[in-house]
């Protein structure tokens, strides 16, 4: 039977999914709208945008999120078109949020197939994992921080996709401080 | 200095710099013509009227115009409203422009509201706590407000690049820009949003700031009484929001409607209060009533 090779799988399978609830949330946030009859009514915009379909995205790949922070406001637009029930817009952030998706889910991929002996585990110095993985901590708390400012704010969306985000920061974190502690207990293979 | 009549009468008109910021106003300037100029009524000065729109890059991006065809279009922060005195567009606009109705509906706003006739019921039934009968707000504070210098800002908001947060919108989704706030909202057949308050609040300094839906803006505002009220309604419930600090579900129950979701009971309320003739057939009552029988059958986009 053949393998599956997660390092490829994944990123694949969560980017087309990201691109799928991408196009079709303000389809659902038209739909949902239309049925309740809001009309000039930003406060309902806000709280209905993204619809489910954004949050789930946005929730699953919530530390693509975090990896996009530093450019999640460079909103210049790329590519936009606005029809009946579509609108297909894609900015800068966007592209980010993306290539977060790919390189988080690569990640996870890759310590996948470690995981399952599909993949030979490189042998990095001992200092250097320490770091590596002191930064994973690093970043699982980040992860925790974002998570806790959307779970702050006033709108329903922000909040439920934040809720999302510390599931997130709590496995990360405790993913990271695992892998290092062993890493610091486990005995120095090149001591004499 | 540029000149924008409210309307084809005689009468007073606003003026702006280059960037489109109002400067201030001219107490009996205009009647204009077909050709976009602006006269001094009984003389012979010729005022050129020309609202410039600010020079502004070309979008190099496919469906980047709001018909989601290939046009290219104007892309800036703050986009002017559309007036058929810009000289740089070239035909200019049918008149009357977004523009001119917009200001048209802000003279009349001032005009209305200042009429003693009015006042009573105004600081009665508008401007006090319909839930709790309490005087919360003045008439005249809000008239101050209302013609504070060097005037409001009115902005085009699908073509409006500027991110809602720099441009002191209350939203939380401060990185949005205006444009695509409104691509989410309103698309080329239906609009769900007709305008956005920003920099709400009386502290010192704080001007009216909206960002209009063009197409819900009725441009036959000089041939229709109904027409100019439902703009001058609008544009009393969006300066509310700028005065109070007020969203629209608190609005709602300070004016003592229902808190619908179609916010426009607020625009059918207080256009009691601006029309014409004052008071007018059992005029005014109370917002449940006008919810209940005059809410508008039809959508946003006028146009």
């Amino acid at each position: 039977m053949k393998r599956v090779n997660w390092k490829w799988l994944l990123p694949i399978v969560q980017l087309a999914l990201a691109l799928a609830c991408h196009v079709y949330d303000p389809h659902l946030y038209r739909v949902i709208a239309e049925r309740d009859g809001a009309v000039d009514n930003p406060e309902y915009v806000f709280q209905h945008v993204p619809a489910l379909a954004g949050r789930v995205s946005q929730g699953l790949n919530f530390p693509a999120l975090v990896l996009n922070y530093p450019i999640r406001n460079v909103d210049g637009v790329i590519f936009k078109h606005n029809s009946d029930y579509t609108l297909i817009w894609i900015s800068t952030t966007d592209v980010g949020f993306f290539l977060g998706i790919v390189l988080f889910w690569f990640w996870v991929g890759m310590r996948l197939d470690e995981g399952l002996g599909r993949r030979r585990k490189r042998d990095w110095p001992s200092k250097a994992r320490v770091v590596g993985l002191g930064c994973g901590v690093l970043f699982s708390l980040l992860t925790g921080a974002y998570a806790v400012q959307m779970i702050g704010g006033k709108w329903r969306p922000f909040r439920q996709i934040g809720m999302f985000g510390m599931v997130w920061a709590v496995a990360l974190c405790a993913y990271f401080v695992w892998r290092l502690t062993r890493t610091v207990r486990e005995p120095r293979s090149e001591a004499p | 200095m540029i000149a924008i009549p409210y309307n084809d009468e005689p009468g007073p008109a606003v003026t702006f710099d280059q960037n489109g910021n109002v400067t201030g106003q001219i107490d009996n300037l205009p009647v204009q013509s077909w050709l976009g100029y602006t006269y001094q009524h009984g003389s012979v000065n010729l005022v050129r009227a020309a609202l410039v729109k600010a020079a502004a890059g070309f979008s190099p991006f496919a469906f980047a115009n709001f018909s989601s065809n290939t046009t290219a279009v104007d892309q800036q922060e703050y986009a002017q409203l559309d007036s058929c005195e810009d000289p740089t567009r070239s035909p200019p606009p049918v008149c009357p422009g977004t523009k001119q109705a917009v200001f048209d509906a802000w003279w009349y706003l001032k005009t209305r509201l200042s009429d003693t006739n009015r006042a009573l019921d105004l600081q009665n039934r508008v401007f006090t706590n319909q839930q709790t009968n309490q005087p919360t707000y003045s008439l005249d504070a809000f008239l101050k407000y209302l013609g504070r210098e060097p005037g409001p800002e009115f902005y085009d908001g699908p073509q409006s690049t500027v991110k809602l947060g720099n441009a002191e919108c209350v939203t939380g989704h401060d990185n949005w820009t205006g444009e695509y706030y409104y691509s989410v909202s309103n698309n080329s057949n239906k609009c769900d949003v007709a305008a956005v308050t920003c920099r709400q609040g009386q502290e010192p300094g704080k001007r009216l700031r909206v960002f209009f839906e063009p197409r819900a803006i009725r441009l036959d505002y000089a041939e229709s009484d109904v027409a100019r009220s439902r703009n001058i309604g609008l544009l009393f419930h969006e300066a509310l929001h700028g005065f109070t600090k007020l969203s629209d579900q608190q609005l709602q129950d300070f004016l003592g409607c229902s808190e619908l979701i179609d916010t426009r009971n607020i625009n059918a309320y207080l256009e009691q209060f601006i029309g014409s003739v004052y008071p007018h057939a059992g005029d005014p009552r109370p917002c449940g009533y006008v919810e209940t029988y005059r809410m508008p059958g039809w959508g946003i986009c006028v146009r």
